[in-house]
């Protein structure tokens, strides 16, 4: 699959995204979850508060435009996969805290063997809600923060040499990719590659 | 349950004492780093590390209670909210044209 059939802008969703119940019920959920354990009281009038509460908010969320995901067909679906999150979050929470240890062994080296340096990549995916979180994620990985995502292009800051070849790698776009498909090839998630410490302009 | 109790109170202590550290390396680093893309690292990476390890450590001292359930929310928010915040303030330092510092000398 080329890349320019895989491309998949905003343009394209000029479909409305479908609402599903599921979202509705899952957000409920969420929010009767928070209320209920930030609240602390379980008797009637409490919980009648907390229901009113939750009936505001998910009818205010309606009323706002709905997230752009894209949807365009060869990226795959937008549905996210329940169980692939679980395992990216625990992942994701092993790279804060290497990320911590890392930036703090940095911080306290006498040397402070630090070589930043901005690096540019391209990164198709499937929709709005993966760039955030790959956004997300970088900034939170050891070394790295993301400064800018203007459409597919995303602007890094890395601390050190090797942990600019990390993000260069594709190893998490692939990560975020695949909670919403299958079929990808690394390579084709991280191109266009550029970064200052090789001389180039970003 | 006394043996319970003092690993319990080692665990929480332990998550505390590093929590702290890390909040302590992160006010170091915010002052040792060169420019303010790196101090950024600091702020938001080290400082998220130590809240979330001193958040962890009350919610090991205060076992299963609602109070413990109402710090995991802690803990989650700050891990959500913190690196929007930093990528807030790196995008507008980049788009308002400030220079990355870069080593002159090449690293041994």
């Amino acid at each position: 699959m080329s890349m320019t059939e895989q491309t998949c802008t905003l343009e394209e969703s000029n479909v409305p995204p479908r609402r599903g119940y599921r979202g509705i019920v899952f957000q409920v959920i969420l929010l009767m979850a928070i209320w209920l354990i930030l609240s602390g009281h379980y008797d009637f009038l409490h919980i009648f508060y907390g229901v009113v509460s939750v009936a505001a908010v998910v009818w205010l969320n309606l009323r706002l435009d709905p997230l752009p995901l894209a949807n365009c067909e060869p990226c795959g679906t937008t549905r996210i996969n329940v169980p692939r999150l679980v395992i990216y979050l625990v992942w994701l929470l092993w790279q804060i805290i290497k990320s911590g240890f890392y930036v703090a062994y940095l911080v306290l080296h006498p040397k402070m063997p630090i070589q930043p340096a901005l690096v540019r990549f391209d990164c198709i995916l499937p929709n709005v809600l993966a760039k955030v979180i790959l956004g997300n994620s970088i900034t939170l990985t050891p070394g790295t923060l993301t400064t800018d995502i203007r459409e597919d292009r995303f602007i890094v800051h890395s601390l050190t040499r090797s942990t600019g070849d990390d993000v260069l790698s594709g190893d998490m776009n692939g990560r975020v990719a695949r909670l919403y498909t299958k079929d990808y090839n690394p390579d084709d998630l991280c191109f266009n590659i550029r970064r200052t410490d090789e001389g180039s302009s970003i | 349950m006394e043996n319970f109790t003092i690993i319990q109170d080692i665990a929480a202590i332990a998550l505390m004492l590093g929590g702290v550290f890390f909040m302590l390396v992160g006010s170091i680093g915010i002052n040792r780093l060169p420019d303010f893309y790196c101090r950024a690292h600091a702020a938001g990476k080290v400082d998220t590390l130590g809240i979330m390890m001193f958040v962890g450590g009350m919610v090991v001292h205060e076992g299963f209670t609602l109070t413990s359930a109402k710090l995991i929310l802690i803990i989650a928010f700050v891990a959500v909210t913190s690196p929007v915040a930093t990528h807030a303030l790196a995008r507008r330092a980049l788009l308002s044209g400030l220079k990355i510092w870069e080593r002159q000398e090449p690293l041994k």
